[in-house]
């Protein structure tokens, strides 16, 4: 009852809080999410962010031997970073499929992988890499530069923030279907043309 | 409860289905708000629990991938919404993640996301929705909208007045008609019975206008109506039966009230009439009293000086003490003859042979009777010579009538004056005036002439009258079918006049027998031959002496006498004398018996027998007549008619008996 009375020395005071709670959001906002990005590490959020994309994408069926296999997600990076990649991936299971690490080296096979996560630093010979992958329905996930050859979905740092870029039309070329809600929160959406 | 039963069933009714129609319509209609608004709500809940499923559906890649931007482009979508005040995203560790606030004025969002539910506060719909993809938990999402119920209750209010009040209007219109079928038929029941009982009109009758049982209750009314209206009609039947006998039995009590209040009249005039007779009739008789003691007072007053022997009176005195006795025995003989005639007339005993009689010869009777007294003073009497008219009468009464006129007019009339008799015919009636030139008469004698011993004039000579001769006048010429009046002027004279019917027939001659009464008198003289024998039959030794003292002086005659009846007829017998003289009031036999015997006997029969009797009443003398008297005397006796009766008798006897 007293929440629903609305006298004007109470409404005042809201207003004021209000106001005082912008002001805090307005000042807080970018030092958090920096504290964030800062806080945790760019190799954690990406690490995190490998594991949810398998959330978000669609292999063929035949991409699983059985109902209940693991998703396979193979990681061409350094060391730290695939023990993050580890470390994210534990526990987790998408769809009734736990996740699976496995850390790769250059030349590797690919067969078997689901994700394939090819960091900046083991990206010099990627597009051999891509073109090898593009043999199975493989989400392939990088971290190159505007200009150069780049996975399916692609990362980027803007403001300190790791953000990402998806292709559709490559995923599809390799029999994948990337969600649209994923596509929501892409930075670029690359289409086919360019 | 008193004034609801007072109220009209058609109020009642009405007042009925009209609350009914409210309650039905209220409950009805909460139910349904109720209904509605429970479903409503829920509707509320869902469809914002549905949009936050959405959201949060939408915003998990953006809470997955730490992308706020997103999360707030999304939730800005909720824009097309404006029922969502407010909406948020918080994290999974419960931070908030993005927000959608349009109007700064709203409440701050929750610090803190709460577990998931929905609830009522501050008049919005709060509901939490965890956000869940495949199986983690990202976050939570929180909307805030505009909880329209209370507005939905307020239209619903609004709509519920308005179908409450057609409901009701409906209700009202249905009642009227319901009332035409249930309560008109009561009410007109009603109306006629107020009617009857405001009007008294009993032939009135309620419409029947159902067959249910308000129609039976018409028809019972009805025949209740009809059973009251013929109890009335009977009441008022014999009510009116009543009234008509108590206006007839009113009537009778008037006409009797009446009756008796005539009768009351008729006795109190009579009683007055009576007590005026009684006071006159004693009047009478103490006038009577004094006027026969003044007549006696020069008899017995002069009697005594005559008898007185040592009043040595002359011859000439003594003449005239006679001459005044005479006179005043004369004066009261006729008072008495008056008074007589005055009796027989109140007694209604007076017979009246009425009959055509010739005024002429009348007239000739009452100047010869009046002219000698005229003569005295030197009064000329002036009677018409020839008259040949002829009334109806009694002429011995008419005859008194005139005298009586005649004498007074004279009596009271100055010396050396005139009396005028006229006669003149008119219309069938003959009035006969009498004139005299004497003092007249006021106005006040001529009111009072006709009373009893008021005699006028008294005081202004010495005239002698009875006062009873005009009253029996009067009476006479009543009694003849006349009239009698007076006119009169004093110091000039009076006027008395008498009308009578005039007689159609011829005038009749004189009567033959009174004229030859008139010669018949002096033939007395011739029987002095021999010495006849009188019998005197007298009680009383006075009379007696008187009758010896008459007949003394006659050389012719010897008179016996005899005191009572049973001597004379012995007497009679004995002396066989020529005539009798007889008294008839007498001890012992009186002489109408005394007369019988004298007639019954051979020996006697013959002797004519004269009556000389004080009873001087009309009738007694007829029947003395008739019993056989030869004539008939009345006393105090006159001296030349006893002569003349014996002398007559005598000669009767000479003719009839022994020459």
């Amino acid at each position: 009852m007293s929440r629903t009375s609305s006298c004007l020395p109470v409404r005042a005071v809201r207003v004021v809080w209000l106001a005082l709670i912008a002001a805090c959001l307005a000042a807080a906002g970018p030092r958090a999410q920096a504290q964030r990005a800062g806080g945790v590490s760019e190799s954690a959020v990406k690490a995190a962010f490998v594991c949810k994309f398998a959330a978000y994408v669609e292999w063929p069926p035949q991409a699983f031997h059985q109902p209940g296999s693991p998703i396979v997600i193979g990681v061409l990076a350094s060391v730290p970073m695939a023990d993050e990649v580890v470390h994210a991936a534990r526990g987790q299971a998408i769809g009734g499929r736990p996740l699976a690490v496995r850390r790769l080296a250059p030349g590797d096979s690919l067969a078997g992988l689901h994700v394939l996560y090819v960091a900046r630093s083991h990206a010099a010979r990627l597009p051999e890499t891509l073109a090898a992958a593009r043999a199975g329905p493989v989400l392939t996930v990088t971290e190159s530069d505007d200009g150069q050859a780049m996975g399916m979905i692609n990362f980027v740092v803007v403001d300190n923030k790791v953000r990402f870029d998806v292709a559709p039309h490559v995923a599809e070329a390799s029999d994948l279907r990337v969600s649209a809600r994923m596509l929501g929160v892409a930075r670029r959406v690359v289409q086919k043309d360019t | 409860m008193r004034a609801t039963n007072r109220r009209s069933i058609q109020r009642k009714l009405l007042g009925v289905m009209l609350l009914t129609t409210f309650v039905s319509v209220v409950v009805a209609l909460g139910a349904m708000i109720a209904n509605d608004l429970l479903q409503s709500h829920r509707g509320w809940v869902n469809d914002i629990r549905a949009q936050a499923e959405l959201v949060g559906s939408a915003t998990s890649p953006a809470l997955a991938f730490d992308d706020p931007t997103v999360a707030r482009e999304n939730l800005a979508l909720l824009r097309q919404q404006p029922k969502i005040r407010a909406a948020a995203i918080y994290a999974a560790r419960g931070q908030l993640f993005a927000s959608y606030r349009p109007d700064p004025a709203q409440p701050p969002l929750p610090t803190l996301p709460e577990a998931d539910g929905a609830y009522v506060a501050d008049g919005h719909l709060h509901v939490f929705r965890r956000i869940v993809d495949h199986g983690q938990i990202l976050g939570t999402v929180y909307l805030r909208s505009r909880y329209e119920l209370y507005d939905r209750v307020f239209d619903y209010a609004g709509i519920a007045l308005v179908v409450t009040l057609i409901a009701m209007l409906v209700a009202l219109g249905v009642s009227f008609w319901l009332q035409r079928l249930v309560s008109r038929p009561i009410l007109a029941i009603g109306a006629v019975a107020q009617d009857v009982i405001r009007q008294q009109d009993y032939s009135r009758r309620a419409e029947k206008i159902s067959d249910d049982e308000v129609g039976v209750l018409v028809e019972s009314f009805n025949d209740m109506l009809s059973e009251i209206e013929r109890r009335t009609g009977a009441l008022e039947e014999s009510k009116r039966e009543t009234e008509r006998l108590n206006a007839e039995l009113e009537q009778r009590v008037l006409e009797r009230t009446a009756q008796l209040e005539r009768s009351n009249r008729e006795l109190a005039v009579a009683t007055a009439t009576a007590e005026q007779a009684s006071r006159a009739k004693s009047e009478f008789l103490s006038s009577m009293s004094h006027e026969l003691r003044t007549p006696l007072n020069a008899i017995i007053g002069f009697g005594q000086l005559l008898a007185a022997d040592q009043l040595r009176a002359s011859e000439e005195q003594k003449r005239t003490f006679v001459d005044h006795i005479v006179t005043s025995g004369k004066h009261l003989l006729t008072l008495i003859n008056e008074i007589l005639n005055l009796a027989q007339i109140e007694a209604g005993r007076l017979v009246m042979s009425l009959e055509p009689v010739a005024l002429g010869d009348v007239f000739d009777d009452c100047r010869a009777m009046t002219e000698p007294l005229a003569a005295q003073r030197g009064i000329r009497m002036l009677l018409p010579e020839r008259c040949t008219l002829s009334v109806v009468a009694d002429r011995t009464r008419l005859k008194q009538v005139l005298l009586n006129l005649l004498s007074n007019a004279v009596k009271y009339n100055r010396d050396n004056g005139a009396v005028v008799l006229e006669c003149t015919q008119a219309g069938g009636r003959v009035r006969v005036s009498v004139q005299d030139t004497g003092l007249g008469l006021s106005e006040e004698q001529v009111s009072a002439l006709f009373q009893p011993f008021n005699r006028l004039g008294q005081e202004a000579g010495p005239h002698e009258g009875t006062g009873i001769g005009l009253v029996v006048t009067r009476h006479l010429v009543e009694m003849m079918g006349g009239s009698i009046g007076v006119r009169s002027m004093p110091g000039t004279g009076s006027v008395f006049w008498i009308e009578l019917r005039e007689s159609g027939a011829a005038v009749l001659p004189a009567q033959p027998a009174a004229a030859a009464q008139g010669p018949e008198a002096p033939a007395v003289a011739d029987a002095a031959a021999e010495v006849a024998t009188v019998l005197c039959v007298e009680d009383n030794p006075a009379n007696l002496e008187l009758v010896r003292s008459v007949l003394g002086f006659r050389p012719d005659l010897r008179l016996l006498s005899a005191p009572d009846g049973r001597k004379g007829v012995d007497m009679a017998r004995n002396h066989r004398p020529d005539v009798i003289l007889m008294d008839n009031n007498m001890p012992g036999l009186n002489g109408r018996e005394a007369l019988a015997i004298l007639r019954d006997d051979p020996a006697t029969a013959h002797i004519p027998v004269i009556a000389v009797t004080a009873n001087a009443m009309p009738t007694a003398i007829d029947e003395g007549l008739a019993a056989g008297f030869f004539r008939y005397l009345t006393k105090p006796i006159d001296v030349a008619a006893l002569n003349d009766a014996v002398d007559s008798a005598l000669k009767a006897a000479r003719k009839s008996g022994r020459p």
